[in-house]
């Protein structure tokens, strides 16, 4: 019997998530990157992540971060008139003219940040993400401090930063705090969120149960069959339309970018970076206990959740790609269920998962 | 007949020779090149939200999804 289209809808769905957890499982951490730059054509994406549908759904929504990055700065739009007030009048501040050379090329990158994660002995459950939005400078200088080499990594020559400086400022303060909502709570980034999600529960289950049978056939072996994208040219079709958006910029307007000293255009402005899930384990805070707050949030999310069993496939050739099958959809009378169970465990809260679950 | 076939057919030759591969379409739900992209309006998408263990079946995990928001045409599940 054909399922009702949104339970055919959910099921894809899922389908979707659980790849998500299976390549994050099987890819090492450090590999799970994407950078966009046309200076850095060879460095895109590792390889084996490049094959996956995970990989290039996280270089689609890395081609959108610039996209709107450089549309928020248009400086028609609100948030792009306030910072060209701002630059301007820091400019005309430090320097007494506002005929200096304006850097027009950023890079920005999109990483972890904290994640409440609920440990059981039988499982995880999240309980807070964020994702958080930085500079080039800024991921430079945390990349410094944990002593990682990562990709992408460019430093500006002394004068270019001097020269950009204040811009850099004004992007940090007006137009971050804007693409950080947007990347945690945003639309355009329910993708990237989903991955993060599926990426945290995998990281977890990679690092409390190295001994499963799980985790000794797949984590960390690119073992991606179950999880590769249907259409491998993705990767360079993605990278070519970034490169035609650096070349013709998100916005022309010629009274911002003309300079009437030198009587030059100026190049459009754009910009570069990536995706970086390295530090992934080092952000997650687990609990093992709720406070009431978690009870407040789990409770919540509770009354949302439906379970959806899956057998990994771990065939010779991985011919079979993983089932998932969604179950009934929790019902008032299990909501009422736990909430009693919520109540009589009080401080711990700890088994009414697994009791509810049939 | 033959004039809808012949200008078909014209129209697909003149497509496979003028239009590079790399340039034939956009990845879809990406703007295209030069366009300008606005913020979104606030949307949950489903989400794993926890992972059970199955110490007996240890090649199944039974995953807690969070069906989100439904997207715009798509009835709640």
């Amino acid at each position: 019997m054909t399922p009702p289209p949104a339970e055919a809808a959910f099921k894809k769905e899922s389908e979707t998530l659980i790849k998500y957890f299976l390549t994050s499982l099987t890819i090492p951490e450090n590999e799970l990157w994407v950078n966009l730059s046309p200076f850095e054509k060879d460095r895109i994406i590792p390889q084996v992540l490049g094959t996956t549908t995970m990989g290039q759904d996280m270089l689609a929504q890395d081609y959108l971060l610039k996209q709107i990055s450089a549309s928020l700065i248009h400086p028609e739009s609100e948030l792009g008139e306030s910072f060209w007030n701002r630059v301007y009048a820091e400019m005309a501040a430090k320097f007494g003219t506002i005929d200096l050379p304006v850097d027009t090329f950023n890079k920005i990158w999109i990483m972890p940040d904290k994640a409440r994660l609920y440990e059981h002995a039988r499982g995880a459950f999240l309980l807070e993400t964020r994702l958080k939005v930085m500079l080039e400078e800024d991921y430079i200088a945390l990349q410094a401090k944990l002593g990682n080499t990562q990709p992408g990594a460019m430093s500006r020559s002394p004068s270019e930063k001097e020269t950009t400086q204040i811009q850099e400022q004004a992007l940090r303060e007006i137009v971050l705090p804007a693409i950080e909502r947007e990347v945690n709570e945003g639309a355009h980034f329910a993708k990237l969120r989903q991955i993060y999600h599926s990426l945290l529960l995998a990281t977890w289950y990679k690092n409390n149960h190295k001994k499963s049978l799980l985790s000794r056939a797949m984590a960390d072996n690119n073992r991606t069959s179950g999880a590769t994208a249907s259409d491998q040219s993705a990767v360079q079709t993605i990278y070519h339309q970034y490169v035609q958006s650096f070349e013709k910029g998100v916005f022309n307007v010629v009274k911002e970018q003309y300079d009437p000293v030198s009587r030059d255009i100026t190049p459009k402005k754009y910009f570069s970076g990536g995706v970086n899930w390295a530090q992934t384990s080092a952000n997650v805070i687990t609990v093992t206990d709720f406070s009431m707050q978690d009870f407040h949030t789990w409770g919540n999310l509770w009354k949302r959740m439906k379970k959806v069993l899956t057998a990994i496939k771990l065939s010779q050739k991985n011919k079979k790609k993983p089932s998932s099958t969604p179950l009934q959809a929790l019902t008032e009378a299990d909501i009422t269920k736990a909430q009693e169970l919520i109540r009589k465990e009080n401080k711990r809260g700890t088994l009414f998962l697994l009791t509810l679950r049939q | 007949m033959n004039k809808l076939l012949t200008r078909i057919v014209l129209a697909i030759f003149l497509t496979n020779t003028f239009v590079p591969p790399g340039m034939a379409a956009n990845v879809p739900s990406m703007p295209a090149p030069g366009t300008l992209a606005s913020l979104s309006p606030n949307f949950h998408p489903s989400i794993l939200q926890g992972v059970l263990i199955k110490p007996d079946q240890p090649l199944e995990l039974e995953f807690l999804v969070d069906p989100g928001d439904s997207p715009p045409g798509r009835s709640r599940l």
